[in-house]
This record gives structure tokens, C-alpha cells and sequence, in this order.
């Protein structure tokens, strides 16, 4: 931490640093003009609006004539829109469940007992590491014949489903409202709650007229970004569906079919559809008003004793542990078998399909290296111009509006869109398409670390160092970035791990090339047939280096917590 | 009416002690205020009461009643916080009724209540606002009513003013006084600043570093601090490196460098080493070099302050001296440079014995 | 040659006018409070000077230079907020050489010119230490020895004092002035307390709304404030309401609220005019009757203590007037150890030449002097 910077007490300068100083210098001169800083603003929204947004949002428009065809075919379009109704339905469901585990989950992280805490919060990060392609088929073992579950019927429990998608989906999305409320918790100040108390209401009244009604921007965001998750995911929805559709899984089998129709038609509706529901649901949320005026002192009371928190902690830790743990962890049980049975020796060498695997593996490294790079490199004053408002307030919060998009349109759908875009300018390698549609989908994530970051550092800051005589690349470099670079970090890695995660893009936009994850629901589905022991080495090799992502992950937020 | 005693109460938070056996005993209607520089406990002990901290060792008894084990929702304190924290969410009417609503007390009963409150600091065309609305002093205004509307006859209020601009400090602190009054309640008033603690309470209680140094009614501790952090805590004050020549039944003799001075204080010997303390408010100032009882110096600075004029002397020996004189027009035409001569009545100069650890760390306000 | 020079400023946020058409000018090495309420306008005063915010109109010139085309980093204007600002990664040292750096001082030279700042302000033993390791007094010497290591000819204090306990306060100001006399440099120092204005400026700028009130030395404008605002808000005044009842050459005869009269030395004010009368707080004298007060120098009016304050220095006691007027006389502790009973009938005296009077404000006087 000393020495770090500029200030080292070391006599005269290697030349290599006399010349890297002398080109920070230029630069930081430059930085104080305001034409070069509004350049480099100006590339961040060019490259955001041609790039990020405008793409998949009108390439779907181009494929408009196709979704005629659906019309004509009555069939189609009952299967369209059920499956369409059916996302919306299944999202809504599965989030309001989010957040009812999810809220004492969070209570229990942060006010229980600090270890059982501690305990929770980790295992709460689970589902959200593991690649949602091994969480599919985790949880489709787990559930099956194979599972838990057969050890008491000696069949399966769920079958491919509905009730699994719904399990499913409940389970990947529990990480996202758990981080969200556990972060707002932790930084709530807790004066109001206690005032409450003072007042003479009970732990549970204060909680819930005081707390939640505060906290309430934080219930909205927790359910947005559950919401849109279910809603966008694939690869392990495809795994457990069976004959179960949703618009990705129509979508999918739209694309093995070859049929245009349903596929433009779907994601057409799913990207109207998801960004309508977003601005309702941002509109409407934090009008919502909860029932603070009725007061049950006898019941609250009892609500508030210590054996009523204890019986709230079991039961969700409880819950929490049979519904989403359980089932995420399970691929371990066959992986490991793997390792041992001779499969890792097959793998290892690669032969025969083991050799695809490694590419691909290596495609979605690749693609989550460029991807993480380019997002950061690009997001960077996205982020500086989100956070300071340099557009003006009205301006900024259309834009941080926008920059949300690319989460909550369904991941396949704007991987059709973006397809049907790029192919209509020519014959772009595949490769690029692919590596274009991983940068849509995991720009937000770094910006949104990013901004956040930035707008925790009080503007007096800067303007103190700009009156020390400090030029903006030099407030950036010596102030900003020592002072974000947790996030920054955390950014990082959250970009790379949902890069490497995603299928639904990845599923529409490519035919030839495979990135890890579409490769493996391909040998889950049996469209490539393989052995169970191969399938679950496969999926377990991906889980395991994502595990190295979540420990990076973990060392860093520790350190700021 | 509560009568509130604190027994040997301590608490610590790691290695730090907040609090070192603190005992305290208030009465009924008292209207008491605790002032300490930053870091002394004030607060820690007020959480200690109201409960929201529990202390690792002592007693806090309201009307002969534990509380260790009464939760704070029960212990019936009106608590104003100094970050205000009046609810958001809520408007001014649901803020101040929801003491009485959470209660389950009936609406029109609670209702009644917080119209007469709000009458009381004349807010009540403000129902309907957000607290965001009200400036500070205002919001503040709105907190107190709050506290007093759960029906508490013991309010604590823990640094309510600090948010708030001087002028708007100066006045409010009279309102809430008077208010408390006409409602015959008791008060613990934690403050750092001096002035409102003395200009308000009964009685100031001064602590530092989790231990309670000296209390007293505020005139009695101002004119006769006993501890010498007390003397620079409560008010300015010039500290001097004496000598006591002569000890008689009238008081000890000091001497500072070639100068002397008459004090009331009794019990010390001659050539004991002590240190002497005068307020810059409790000296006169005149040209010339006065009598055989007084400071003599050079005025190295004039300040008009408004209602007095600061004189920063140079005595003898190099010690500078800060003594502050009301205006008087034409009576007094000092400038600097000048030499002059401070005087002041034995009864002032109040004697202590040199700390043990030196006078500079012994006054450290932080 | 003026180190700071205001013209016609006006700055607008959206519908709200915060400086509204103001002009003032600062004297080189000049010690300049800018006194005012919460909303005032007082730190967007201080950040236009600074350049963090440019003004809708007027002009700014910094040593005789107009700067409106000058960026913060170029002025030569150091801005010390409330909060310091200090950088919570980097050591003292390495705070308070930031700015020599980035001014393209290089390493060697940055780091001795911060030790001596550090020495200056007496931290010299704290180099190493990060800011949250430090009392808020301490804090607070770092963020103006920082200030000062860039050797800017202009330092701009925002309630510089406002973060810390009030007895802390009261030692460090003086100290404050010190260093900026000591410096060289010109000071702009905003604050609420007008105690604290009175204590250390040459000169203070009362705001109010944007626009100021009066300018000039701290004995003038206790002395002669120009108007009620500026009485009411700098020191403790008291305010009559009265009627001119007769005008002579050389004074003026005021009737009070239910018939006491008093004579004042304003003569500008015509008969049956309605006026107030303001007397600070210390001008007011108590006797227990009238025997004993002159009645040829003295005004006297017959009342009652209603109330009284022990304020350490002073006691402050407020009488009821015959007249139904509250006043509040302010006595030093020395001459009057114990207050005064309530209830006690006494006689509030004071020279007709201690009274400034001005015409009654047609928005009334609460309106008048409400400083929230």
C-alpha cells in the first residue's frame, strides 16, 4: 500500500519510466481540454449505441417477413404464444418466490449469528458461479432417476417439466436478490429501525414498517434482475423442459426444426415484451405501497421473540439448502465418479468427442477474454458519464436506462436479432457475431459495477484535487481507480463468468462454432450421444474453473467487507 | 415522573473502553446534560440506557427498575438521534403518530395527542409534508414531538442540535428546554457543545475518556471547576506555571515569574509547584503597571469580538494571555503594544496541582 | 491591486436564483468571512471562485485577470471542503504532496515541500499515518496544509470548522487565522457562526439569498449594521417596535407599545413613522430601580425578569417590559455572579446612543429577520 504511485523515495528514474511519464504527462494535458474528454464520452456512447444496443433491438425488425408464416399456421401461433405466455408467467412466479426465501436469507446473513451467516452468504454465491448449463443438469440428475430422490421411490421424483423449470429457475435466480438485499442491508442505517423501537414497536413492526418501506428500491431491483434472468436463460432450461416450452425452448427448437417463423415471431414478442415489462415494473415498484399504517402489536410481538427468528432462520436455511443447494451441488457426486472411471484418461487425451470439447472450451475462454477487455475498455467512460451525470440528470437516467437493456432481453432473443443484423451487412465470420453477441450481453454488468462505484466516491473529491492543480486523467488515475478497484475487479469477473455462461445467444447466433456451454447441452440432449460419465466429466471440468472465478470473486469483496 | 441511576456501568467495544464504571443518578423533572469532547462515552452511556446497547457490567434503574433485561420497545424513553431520523416513508402525521399507532392505541385517541403536540411547536399546518420538506430546525422540532408523543415522561436526547446552523442551535435549544418544562420531564441531554449544556441544564455532568470527572449545577462548575480539564472544557481559560510563595488563612500566595497574585485556596505549601487558571472574561485590563497584585505584560494584539474586545497580552516570561474586556467606549484606549497590567479578584484564580502526565495532554479536547 | 474580484454575479439551478447580481472584491493577503444562513448561497459563492461551477452571468477576476476561461486546475484557488476531502488511500505525506505533484513539481521536491507544511501545522510526526487514523482537529490541519503545499495564492474554506465539537472549534480558529496570515495567502471562509466570523476575518461579507447584505470590518458591522437582518443575525440584538413621537435637531423621541418613551440620537426617521429600534444584547443595562441610574444619560423602562441563562462568559437575562417587549440584557459573570430571580421588578436602562433605529419592514419584522 506505501509506496504505491508516484511517491517512492527512490533517487532519479529508470529510462523506461522517464519515458512512460513523459507520455502520461501528454496525456493528462490532453485531458484537460474539454473537446478530447467529450471524444472520448462521444466513443463510449457511439461504440454502446452501434454496437450494444441498436443491433439486437431493430435486427429482429429485419426479419419481420418471417413472422408472417406463423400467422398462417394456427398451430404455430397457439405454440407461440403459449410458450411466450408461459416466460412472463414463469418469471413472475419464480421471483415473488425469490424474494420471499429471499428476504429472511438475508436477514439471516446479515443480523443472525455471524458464522451461520458467513455460512449462507457463501453458499448463497453457488448458483450463481456454476454456468448455468451444470446447474440444468445438476439439477436434472438430482431429481431423477438417478438422484436423491430415487433413493427413497426408486424413481424419478421430477421428471422434465414444468415443476423442474420452475425449481430450476427459482434456484439460479435466489444468488441475484440475496446479493442485492444482503448489499442494501448491510448499508442501511439501522438509526431508523431502532427510532422505530424507541417509539415502542416491536423488532418485526419496525422491520416491516420501517425497514422494508425504505429498503423498497432495493425489492424492486432484486425482483427486476430475478425477473429478467428467468426470462432469459437457455441452455439449462432446455436441459429440464422436456416437452415443456418456454420462448427460449421454442426458440431452440425452432432453430433444430428450421423453422423461421416461431423464431423471429418469439423473439420479436420476448424483446417488446421483456423491455415493456421493465419499464412497468421500474414505473409501478416503487409506487407500491406496503401495509404500514395496520399494526398487530400481540402477534408482532410473538413474531419478534428469539424462537420465532430461530424457526425463520432453520426453515429458510433449511429450504434453501433441499431446494437450490442440493440440487446445484450434485454434478459432483457423477464428476467425480468420472474422474476415477477412466473418463478423465479419455478426456485428457483428446479423442474422439473430447476434442471438440477442448476447442470449445477454449472458444469460450477466448471470446470471455476479448469480451472482458473490450467491455472494460469501453464501459469505462460509459460508467464516468452515467456516474457524474455529465449529460444532465434527465439525459443520464435515459441512458442508465438504456445501458440495462442488453439483461433484460432474454439473451436468445437478441442473439436472433443480432444474427439476422449482421448477416444482412454481408458475410461476417461467425466468429465475430458470436464474440459481438457475448459483448452485448455482459456490457452491462461492468458498467453498472463501475458506475456504482464511481457515484460512492463524493464529487468533493475530485473537485479538491482539480483545485490542487490535478487534470482529469490524473484524478482518474490517482484517485478513481485506486479508490474502485474492487469494483472494478469484481466488474471484471463478472463479465468473464457470464460470458462463459451464456447459451442462449450463443444457441441462436452460431451454427458451426460451439462455445462450451452449447456444446454440453448438445451431449445432455443426446443430439451428440455420449456417455454419462462423459457428459458429467464435461460439465464438471466447466464447474470447476468456475469455481476458481468465484474464489477470485470472494477474496476480492471480502477484502472490502 | 422517572427517576433514572446508573451503577457502575462499563463497556467495552474491543480494546477500546467506552465507558469505566459510570455512575450517575438523576432525578425526577431534572433536566441534566452530559458534554465531553468526542470519543468520551456521552453517547455510548445514553445507548446504555435506552438499550440499545447493552454495557458488559452495572445497572441501569428506572423508578427502582432493572432494565437488563427489558427490551427497548419497553422501556418507555423518548430517544431524539442526532441524525434526526425521522422516517421518509411517512409524512409528519404518520411520523409523530406512530409511537401511539404501533401501541395499538385508537386512532382518535392518538390523533388528539399529536395535534396538541404539533400545536405545541406550532407545526401543525405541516401535517400533511414530508420530512424532507422541513428544514432542519424544523425536522428536529418534529423528532422531539415524536419522542413525546409514545408517551414517555423521560426523554433522551442524544447531540439533537449538531446538524443544525448556530443561530438556529441557539434558539431551539430554549424551545425544547421550555417545552420539556410545561411537560414535566425528565431529561439526559448529551451535547459537546459547552454553552447550550450550561445555558439549559439543572446540572452539566462532564466526562472524558469513558469516566465522569466532575459534575455540578453549570454556574458552580464554571466559577470553581475542580478538575483543571473541567476548567478548560467548560469556557476559555489561560493556564499559568506557578509557584505558591505563602500559604495563609486568606488563601496561598503564587508567584509567575516576578509577578504575584492573591487566591482563596487553601491546604498547600510553600514552594509547591502548581498550575493557576483565570478566564479571560474574569480579568481587567488598564494601562500602566498597575499594583503589586496583578499580571503585567505587552498587548501584542487587539480583536473586536462585538460585545468584547480580546487582548492577547505577553506577560512576562513569554506566556501569552487571552483576556477578554466588554466594550466601553472611551474608557479604555489600549493599543498594541502598549504596556499594561491584568488584575482580577482572588476568588478567580482557581489553583491546581500539576498532572501527572503535563498540562498540555491533560487539557487535549481530542 | 485586489487579489479577488466579483462582478454582477448571478447563478440560477433551474428556477432557485442562488447568487443573485452580486459583486465584492477581497484585498491581496485580505482574511474574508462570508457569513450567512443554511441556503445562502455561501459555498456556490466559494465553488465559483474556485471554478467547480461557472456563473449565467458576470464577470470573476483573480488578480486583476478575468478567469472565466480558467479551469479549477489552472487558478491558483485551493477549495477546502467541510468533509477535508482527504484521500482516504494515501498517507498524510502523500495527501499533502499531491498537489505539488500534479502542479509537475517532481518527487523528491514534492515530498520535502510536504514534510515542511506537515512541520508547519505541527503533524510532522504523522506523515506516515492514513487519514482515518487521525482526530478531526488533526484532519483538518491536514487538509489545510495540503491547501497551502501548492503554494496558491488563494485559500477557499468551506465551514472549515463545521466538523468539529464547539470547545475545539473556539481553540482552532485562532489558529487558523495564524497560519493563513502566516502563509501569505488571501483566505475566503464561509461560515454560519457569526462568532466565528467576528473572531477571525478582517472583513465580513454577510449573505443573504444570494445577495450581500453588508460588507465591511467586524466592528462596523456590529456597530452599524445596515439593516435588521444583518442586527439580528450578527451578535444577539434586541428589537422594539415604536412610533416617533416627536424629532429634534439633534435626537428623536420614540414612543413604545403602551406608552413608555425613550430618546434616540436618529433624526432621518419623520414623525408618527413606525419604526424598530435595535440595541444589542450587552448595550442593556438592569438596575433594581430607578433611583439608581442617571435618567439624563440613560433611557429607562420599568419590567420584570422573565427569564435567565447562564452563557459561561455572560448571563443573559430576558425582562418583560412595561411595554409588553421581551429584551435581553447580556452581563458579563464577573460583575453579576448570580442571576437575577424571576419575577423580580427591575429597570432596563441604556444610552441613546447605543440605539440604531430603522423604518418598520413592510413584510413585518418576523419575516424580516427569519433565518431559516
Amino acid at each position: 500500500m506505501k509506496g504505491a504511485g508516484p511517491v517512492r523515495l527512490e533517487q532519479g528514474k529508470r529510462f523506461d519510466r522517464q519515458i512512460t511519464d513523459r507520455f502520461v504527462n501528454i496525456l493528462d494535458k490532453l485531458s484537460a481540454s474539454p473537446r478530447v474528454s467529450n471524444l472520448v464520452y462521444a466513443f463510449g456512447l457511439i461504440f454502446f449505441f452501434a454496437l450494444v444496443l441498436l443491433p439486437p433491438i431493430f435486427g429482429i425488425a429485419l426479419k419481420l417477413d418471417k413472422v408472417e408464416e406463423v400467422f398462417r399456421d394456427p398451430v404455430l401461433l397457439a405454440r407461440s404464444w403459449s410458450a411466450i405466455s408461459w416466460s412472463f408467467i414463469l418469471a413472475f412466479i419464480v421471483s415473488i418466490s425469490d424474494l420471499a426465501l429471499g428476504i429472511p436469507l438475508t436477514w439471516l446473513i446479515v443480523r443472525s449469528n455471524p458464522r451461520w451467516g458467513s455460512i449462507a452468504d457463501t453458499l448463497a454465491d453457488i448458483p450463481f458461479i456454476i454456468p448455468t448449463v451444470a446447474l440444468g443438469f445438476s439439477t436434472l440428475l438430482f431429481w431423477g432417476p438417478e438422484g436423491v430422490a430415487s433413493l427413497f421411490l426408486g424413481r424419478a421424483l421430477l421428471a422434465p417439466g414444468l415443476a423442474l423449470v420452475m425449481l430450476l429457475h427459482f434456484a439460479f435466480s435466489l444468488p441475484v436478490v440475496v446479493r442485492v438485499m444482503v448489499g442494501e442491508l448491510s448499508g442501511y442505517r439501522e438509526t431508523f429501525e431502532i427510532a422505530a423501537r424507541t417509539l415502542g414497536a416491536e423488532p418485526f413492526t419496525a422491520v416491516r414498517t420501517v425497514t422494508l418501506p425504505i429498503l423498497r428500491p432495493a425489492l424492486v431491483a432484486s425482483f427486476l434482475l430475478s425477473f429478467a434472468r428467468s426470462l432469459s436463460e437457455t441452455g439449462a432450461t432446455i436441459i429440464v423442459a422436456g416437452s415443456f416450452e418456454n420462448g427460449p425452448a421454442l426458440i431452440k427448437n425452432s432453430k433444430d426444426a428450421g423453422l423461421e417463423g416461431p423464431l423471429s415471431f418469439v423473439s420479436f414478442i420476448l424483446i417488446a415484451g421483456s423491455i415493456i415489462a421493465f419499464i412497468l415494473i421500474k414505473y409501478l415498484g416503487p409506487r407500491l405501497k406496503l401495509p404500514v399504517s395496520k399494526v398487530w402489536p400481540e402477534t408482532e410481538r410473538k413474531l419478534s421473540r428469539s424462537s420465532a427468528i430461530l424457526a425463520r432462520d432453520s426453515v429458510s436455511l433449511l429450504v434453501f439448502i433441499l431446494v437450490v443447494i442440493a440440487p446445484s451441488l450434485f454434478i459432483a457426486l457423477p464428476s467425480f465418479h468420472a474422474v476415477f472411471d477412466g473418463t478423465l484418461k479419455e478426456a485428457l487425451s483428446g479423442e474422439g468427442v473430447w476434442s471438440t470439447y477442448w476447442q470449445s472450451l477454449m472458444l469460450s475462454y477466448v471470446i470471455g477474454i476479448i469480451v472482458t477487455a473490450v467491455n472494460i475498455l469501453t464501459g469505462m467512460p460509459m460508467a464516468v458519464l452515467i456516474a457524474r451525470r455529465r449529460l444532465g440528470k434527465a439525459a443520464t437516467s435515459v441512458i442508465d436506462g438504456l445501458v440495462n437493456i442488453p439483461i433484460v432481453v432474454p439473451s436468445v432473443a437478441l442473439g436472433v436479432s443480432l444474427g439476422s443484423f449482421w448477416r444482412t451487412f454481408g458475410v461476417l465470420p461467425e466468429f465475430l457475431v458470436l464474440t459481438i453477441s457475448h459483448l452485448t450481453i455482459t456490457y452491462t454488468y461492468f458498467v453498472r459495477a463501475m458506475s456504482a462505484a464511481i457515484e460512492s466516491i463524493p464529487t468533493y473529491m475530485e473537485e479538491t484535487a482539480r483545485t490542487l492543480g490535478a487534470r482529469p486523467l490524473t484524478i482518474f488515475r490517482r484517485i478513481i481507480l485506486p479508490l474502485t478497484k474492487y469494483s472494478l475487479f469484481a466488474g471484471a469477473i463478472l463479465t468473464f463468468t457470464r460470458s462463459v455462461d451464456e447459451t442462449g445467444a450463443a444457441t441462436a447466433v452460431a451454427t458451426r462454432l460451439k462455445t462450451a456451454p452449447v456444446l454440453l447441452v448438445d451431449w445432455v440432449k443426446g443430439t451428440v450421444a455420449v456417455s454419462r460419465s462423459t457428459q458429467s466429466l464435461g460439465v464438471g471440468i466447466l464447474v470447476a474453473i468456475s469455481f476458481i472465478g468465484l474464489l477470485a470473486l470472494r477474496l476480492v469483496t471480502r477484502k472490502r467487507r | 415522573m422517572p427517576h433514572v441511576q446508573i451503577v457502575g456501568l462499563t463497556k467495552r467495544f474491543g480494546s477500546v473502553i467506552a465507558l469505566e464504571d459510570v455512575n450517575l443518578d438523576i432525578q425526577e423533572r431534572e433536566y441534566v446534560s452530559i458534554i465531553g469532547p468526542s470519543g468520551c462515552g456521552k453517547s455510548t452511556l445514553m445507548k446504555c440506557v435506552a438499550g440499545i446497547i447493552t454495557p458488559d457490567v452495572g445497572k441501569v434503574l428506572v423508578n427502582g427498575q432493572e432494565m437488563r433485561n427489558v427490551p427497548i420497545q419497553h422501556r418507555r424513553m423518548g430517544y431524539v438521534f442526532q441524525e434526526i431520523a425521522l422516517f421518509p416513508h411517512m409524512r409528519i402525521f404518520e411520523n409523530v403518530s406512530y409511537g401511539p399507532r404501533v401501541q395499538g392505541q385508537p386512532s382518535q385517541s392518538a390523533k388528539a395527542l399529536v395535534d396538541e403536540l404539533l400545536d405545541l411547536i406550532k407545526l401543525n399546518d405541516r401535517v400533511d409534508s414530508f420530512p424532507q420538506e422541513l428544514s432542519g430546525g424544523a425536522q428536529q422540532k418534529v423528532a422531539v414531538s415524536r419522542a413525546l408523543a409514545s408517551g414517555s415522561a423521560l426523554l433522551l436526547l442524544d447531540e439533537p442540535f449538531g446538524a443544525l446552523d448556530a443561530k438556529v442551535r441557539a434558539d431551539l435549544r430554549y424551545e425544547v428546554r421550555k417545552m420539556t418544562d410545561d411537560l414535566r420531564l425528565t431529561i439526559l441531554h448529551v451535547t459537546h457543545d459547552q454553552e447550550e449544556a450550561m445555558s439549559i441544564s439543572d446540572r452539566v455532568i462532564i466526562m472524558k475518556a469513558g469516566r465522569i470527572i466532575e459534575e455540578g449545577p453549570p454556574l458552580e462548575l464554571y466559577l470553581r471547576p475542580k478538575m483543571i480539564f473541567t476548567a478548560n472544557f467548560l469556557g476559555e481559560a489561560n493556564f499559568l506555571e506557578a509557584k505558591v510563595i505563602r500559604q495563609t488563612s486568606a488563601g496561598a500566595v503564587v508567584q509567575i515569574g516576578d509577578m504575584r497574585l492573591q487566591t482563596l485556596e487553601k491546604n498547600r505549601g510553600a514552594g509547591e509547584e502548581v498550575i493557576i487558571s483565570l478566564r479571560p472574561g474574569f480579568m481587567s485590563i488598564a494601562k500602566g503597571s498597575g499594583n503589586e497584585n496583578c499580571l503585567r505584560g505587552v498587548v501584542l494584539g487587539i480583536r473586536f469580538m462585538g460585545h468584547v474586545v480580546r487582548y492577547e497580552v505577553e506577560i512576562a516570561g513569554g506566556r501569552t494571555m487571552h483576556v477578554e474586556h466588554p466594550l466601553c467606549f472611551g474608557e479604555l484606549e489600549i493599543e498594541p503594544l502598549d504596556k499594561v497590567n491584568l488584575s482580577t479578584s482572588p476568588q478567580h484564580v482557581m489553583v491546581y496541582s500539576v498532572p501527572e502526565r503535563g498540562l498540555e495532554k491533560e487539557l487535549q479536547l481530542e | 491591486m485586489p487579489s479577488v474580484r466579483l462582478v454582477d454575479i448571478v447563478k440560477r439551478f433551474g428556477a432557485i436564483t442562488a447568487i443573485n447580481r452580486l459583486s465584492m472584491e477581497i484585498a491581496d493577503r485580505e482574511y474574508v468571512c462570508i457569513l450567512g444562513p443554511t441556503g445562502s448561497g455561501k459555498t456556490t459563492l466559494l465553488r465559483l471562485i474556485a471554478g467547480l461551477t461557472t456563473p449565467d452571468e458576470g464577470e470573476l477576476y483573480i488578480d486583476d485577470k478575468p478567469v472565466s476561461k480558467i479551469q479549477a486546475e489552472e487558478r491558483g484557488a485551493v477549495y477546502v471542503p467541510q468533509q477535508y476531502a482527504l484521500f482516504p488511500h494515501l498517507t498524510v505525506l502523500e495527501n499533502v504532496a499531491f498537489g505539488p505533484l500534479a502542479h509537475g513539481m517532481n518527487e523528491q521536491e514534492a515530498l520535502r515541500t510536504a514534510r515542511e507544511m506537515l512541520e508547519m501545522v505541527r503533524l510532522g510526526h504523522r506523515v506516515d499515518s492514513k487519514p482515518d487514523e487521525l482526530s478531526g482537529g488533526m484532519q483538518q490541519r491536514v487538509a489545510l496544509a495540503r491547501g497551502l503545499a501548492t503554494r496558491a495564492k488563494l485559500l477557499l474554506l468551506d465551514e472549515p470548522l463545521g466538523a468539529l465539537d464547539a470547545r475545539l472549534r473556539q481553540e482552532l480558529r485562532y489558529k487558523l487565522r495564524e497560519l493563513a496570515e502566516d502563509s501569505g495567502v488571501t483566505a475566503i471562509h464561509v461560515t454560519h457562526d457569526q462568532a466565528e466570523a467576528m473572531a477571525v476575518s478582517d472583513r465580513i461579507a454577510v449573505l443573504r439569498e444570494g445577495r450581500i447584505r453588508q460588507y465591511t470590518t467586524p466592528f462596523h458591522i456590529y456597530m452599524r449594521p445596515q439593516s435588521l437582518f444583518v442586527a439580528h443575525f450578527v451578535g444577539g440584538a434586541n428589537f422594539l417596535q415604536a412610533v416617533v413621537a416627536r424629532r429634534h435637531p439633534e435626537e428623536s423621541v420614540l414612543e413604545l407599545h403602551l406608552g413608555p418613551r425613550i430618546i434616540v440620537r436618529d433624526t432621518t426617521h419623520l414623525s408618527a413613522e413606525e419604526v424598530v429600534v435595535v440595541i444589542r444584547e450587552d448595550r442593556v443595562n438592569i438596575a433594581e430601580s430607578a433611583e439608581h441610574v442617571d435618567s439624563d444619560r440613560y433611557n429607562t423602562i420599568e419590567g420584570e425578569i422573565q427569564s435567565s441563562r447562564f452563557l459561561g462568559s455572560f448571563v443573559s437575562h430576558q425582562i418583560r417590559l412595561v411595554s409588553g417587549d421581551l429584551l435581553t440584557s447580556k452581563t458579563p459573570t464577573e460583575k453579576l455572579e448570580k442571576p437575577l430571580p424571576v419575577g423580580r421588578k427591575v429597570v432596563a436602562y441604556f444610552k441613546p446612543s447605543d440605539t440604531m433605529v430603522y423604518s418598520y419592514p413592510p413584510i413585518g419584522l418576523p419575516r424580516e429577520l427569519r433565518v431559516i
